[in-house]
């Protein structure tokens, strides 16, 4: 019986938007949990506060109330340090590939700002290890993001937060921009990787084919609430 | 009676030189629009398609060197002058970029958006504008147009947006319409919008070009199709046709990657611009590859479909 | 396609040449001793014309011209600087932290910003001068101090947008520091909007010491092209008409100016290509 890794207890988010600062609720008492080696799919229309979700997940923005417990520790009241462990473990993988790299610099200085962030050695072998996994050539890493694809782009995202080697990761839409051909690479990609490198994945995606290819289990976002579904084997 | 095409394209290509590198985007484009029927340009991101929509309206930047040539309606679209070009332009030949909340401007309402190229053309006398505008807003979905044409574009949602750019272009009464990548990254509530909205263009008896990667939308939509692989065409025909029982490995390898059909993969990626392989360009992705694949191949024509591969010799 | 590729090398011709301009000024500011004829203590007989040994002929003190030109390029360059750099650096360090964190410490250093934006330059700029004692680090710090505010706003314009962009909100989740995205994620990116504002500001520092100098509130033994303008101009010069005294520093300062100029628009590239898909 494997253990809940991640959980959320009555998420509230909500937005102030425009002059008069009508308020709009986005999430509204979102409670859920993640176990530990399953990939969750998370459905719901353009929107609906998938991305907020997602963010908030990942310890880049706060709820303004409940709580978010990664084995149990809550994601924002720990000390730093602690902190700082939780945030390496829990990834996310964006919608825009090309832009999850700095426009003005290599791709290649951005695994050398992650691995001495980290205290990482990384040395070139590692480096060819590491993008090899992902189907991908070293040469790439000096090329600038405008110069490569998006299915490259996601990739490269993806070998980077394996450096981490982080225990969830957090994928939100990561193949709606790209081509149905690419996504179909990218999507066997995260499959291959994700027992191999002990991973348990949040799906977010709008598009229902691709989350019954990838979930273990499904849950949606509606009017800013969590519904569950109905358990669907998966290979 | 046979009309002349619509739109004759022939062997285009475009060169984009930058810093030092040549990146041939378009080889050889041949193709044939009819009045009335919808052809769709299928390929991956990058082998192209856009550079070809953008290429037709001479709205590639000035670093692209164009060869070949365009014929609308006999005429040579790349020997018009600017005037006689802009008279063309969204008068005959329409364009439906992506991203409709980018083409609108901000700071106007939906009825001044289409009013002022309306005006500029000169599409109906003054008095009968209003009634046409209406009218148009009508035909893309707005059930209540006086409202509509009120609204600002931040105060529509996406979709409505998509049917007020449809409905600016459908204003002019182009014959032809270009839709450039009218779906990407939209999700499936959207695309029904864009597909209802391009059903409706097809209603009018508009000829349409539609430039996507969505095969589906393509196969609701077109009747004619053309699948393009890095720069070039590798198979074309009728879309049941090459949908049904498709003859390019391209072209099969991107039916099977389709959710249905159980999003299997095609090995590798597409080969860099600058540094194109001789022969056939697909041939380190294809299960099929020999020898021969490194020799240049025209289009083959097998019983009315042309496909570019050394199989079908 | 030929007309293009003229107008990039006539562009590329007048980025060397500013270039080489500024990199000539700043080799005379670094050792005019190589290349002044005379020192610039040294006295001859005063108003004299130009001939083979004096180039630009003597002021009212006796003092070579010439040599003169060459020493004031160090304190003219120097101000222009020292003022651009200083001004840069407090400019983008609060637009910066504005842009980036936002809250009460946005609104604070805005409130600052807005304050020193009111101020009138040129007349503060005039009484401080008149009633502290003048001198080049004092000359300094106040053109710097008046012209960051405009860096400010734009710097916290442009990081207010980069601040929710793929690249920042990924470096984030990667765990990088603030400082960290700040400083290698931000600062790069906008470095084409810092550079231009960076030589804007040195140009307005340099016109604003010729200004103050021309007025005589600047240091009178500070030797600068506006003060030799300003003593041309007090000490007969231009009644003698002698313009090999005022006309070539005026050329120094507005060529320094264009070269300047033309450097921070290095990033302008008119003929840049978009891929198209």
């Amino acid at each position: 019986m494997s253990s809940v890794l991640l959980e959320a207890r009555d998420i509230q988010k909500t937005y102030r938007k425009g002059l008069f600062e009508t308020t709009h609720k986005i999430l509204d008492l979102c409670s859920f949990t993640l176990q530990e080696g399953e990939t969750l799919g998370l459905c719901g229309p353009s929107g609906c506060g998938k991305s907020t979700l997602a963010r908030l997940l990942a310890g880049l923005e706060h709820p303004d109330s409940g709580q978010i417990l990664f084995h149990g520790k809550n994601i924002f009241t720990e000390d730093n340090l602690t902190k700082k462990k939780i945030r390496q473990k829990i990834q996310i993988l964006f919608q825009d590939p090309q832009g999850t790299f700095n426009p003005v610099k290599k791709i290649g200085t951005s695994f050398d700002r992650v691995a001495s962030l980290y205290n990482m050695q990384l040395a070139g072998s590692d480096m060819t290890t590491l993008l090899t996994t992902v189907g991908l050539h070293p040469e790439i890493l000096n090329r600038y993001p405008h110069e490569i694809s998006g299915g490259q782009a996601q990739r490269l995202a993806f070998a980077r937060i394996l450096l981490l080697k982080p225990e969830l990761l957090i994928l939100d839409e990561p193949t709606s921009g790209l081509d149905i051909s690419v996504q179909a690479q990218i999507l066997h990609l995260l499959k291959d990787l994700k027992k191999k490198e002990k991973i348990s994945y949040l799906f977010i995606s709008h598009d229902r084919e691709v989350l019954s290819f990838m979930s273990d289990r499904l849950i949606f976002l509606k009017d800013g609430h969590i519904f569950q579904d109905e358990q669907f084997g998966n290979k | 009676m046979k009309k002349n095409p619509l739109l004759q394209v022939s062997d285009l290509s475009v060169t984009f030189q930058t810093n030092g590198d040549t990146i041939r985007a378009v080889t050889g484009f041949s193709c044939q629009l009819d009045y009335g029927i919808c052809t769709a340009i299928i390929g991956e991101s990058g082998c192209g398609k856009s550079v070809i929509a953008h290429a037709i309206l001479r709205l590639l930047p000035e670093t692209a060197l164009v060869t070949g040539s365009v014929q609308f309606k006999g005429k040579d679209l790349y020997s018009l002058s600017l005037e006689e070009l802009n008279a063309i332009r969204g008068r005959q030949i329409g364009i439906i970029f992506q991203s409709p909340d980018r083409a609108l401007n901000p700071t106007y309402r939906i009825y001044r958006q289409i009013d002022v190229p309306l005006r500029n053309h000169q599409v109906v006398p003054e008095k009968k504008r209003k009634d046409h505008i209406l009218t148009t807003l009508r035909n893309v979905g707005f059930s209540h147009p006086n409202e509509a044409a009120r609204l600002f574009p931040c105060h529509c949602s996406g979709g409505m947006n998509q049917r007020a750019v449809t409905a600016v272009v459908l204003s002019l009464l182009p014959d032809l319409i270009i839709a450039d990548e009218p779906t990407k990254g939209l999700d499936s509530l959207r695309v029904s919008d864009v597909k209802s909205s391009l059903l409706k263009v097809k209603d009018e008896g508009r000829t349409l070009l539609l430039v996507t990667h969505d095969i589906c939308l393509a196969q609701d939509l077109s009747e004619e199709l053309l699948v393009m692989y890095a720069g070039e065409i590798v198979e074309s025909g009728k879309t049941q046709d090459i949908l049904q029982s498709p003859m390019h490995p391209y072209t099969r390898g991107l039916l099977k990657s389709l959710p249905e059909n159980g999003f299997i993969r095609i090995p590798g990626s597409a080969p860099s611009y600058a540094n194109m392989p001789s022969g056939c360009r697909f041939q380190d992705r294809c299960a099929y590859a020999s020898e021969r694949c490194n020799n240049n191949l025209e289009l083959l024509n097998k019983n009315g479909r042309m496909v570019r591969c050394h199989l079908f010799c | 396609m030929k007309r293009g590729r003229c107008k990039r090398t006539l562009q590329d011709i007048s980025l060397y040449l500013c270039i080489g301009v500024i990199t000539l000024f700043f080799i005379l500011a670094i050792i005019p001793e190589v290349f002044a004829p005379f020192p610039e203590n040294k006295r001859f007989i005063p108003y004299m014309d130009p001939d083979t040994v004096h180039f630009l002929g003597t002021d009212d003190m006796g003092y070579d011209i010439f040599s003169l030109l060459i020493y004031a390029a160090r304190i003219s360059l120097l101000i222009g600087f020292c003022a651009g750099g200083f001004s840069i650096f407090i400019g983008t360090a609060t637009g910066l932290v504005s842009g980036y964190f936002r809250g009460w410490i946005d609104d604070l250093l805005m409130a600052l910003t807005d304050i020193v934006l009111i101020i009138p330059k040129i007349p503060a700029i005039i009484l401080i001068s008149a009633f502290l004692r003048p001198s080049i680090w004092i000359l300094i710090l106040i053109l710097g101090f008046f012209s960051w505010e405009t860096t400010a706003r734009v710097v916290r314009a442009r990081t207010l947008q980069m601040s929710t962009s793929g690249h920042v909100l990924s470096a984030r989740s990667l765990g990088f520091s603030s400082y960290q995205i700040l400083i290698s994620d931000i600062v790069p990116v906008i470095f084409p909007v810092l550079l231009p504002k960076f030589m804007l500001t040195i140009t307005g520092a340099m016109i604003s010491e010729a200004s103050l100098s021309f007025l005589g509130l600047s240091d009178p033994t500070m030797n600068s092209w506006g003060r030799m303008i300003s003593d041309a101009f007090t000490h007969g010069g231009f009644i003698r008409e002698m313009w090999w005294w005022f006309l070539p520093p005026a050329i120094c300062i507005s060529g320094a100016i264009i070269s300047f100029i033309r450097i921070g628009m290095v990033y302008e590239k008119p003929g840049q290509e978009t891929m198209v898909e």
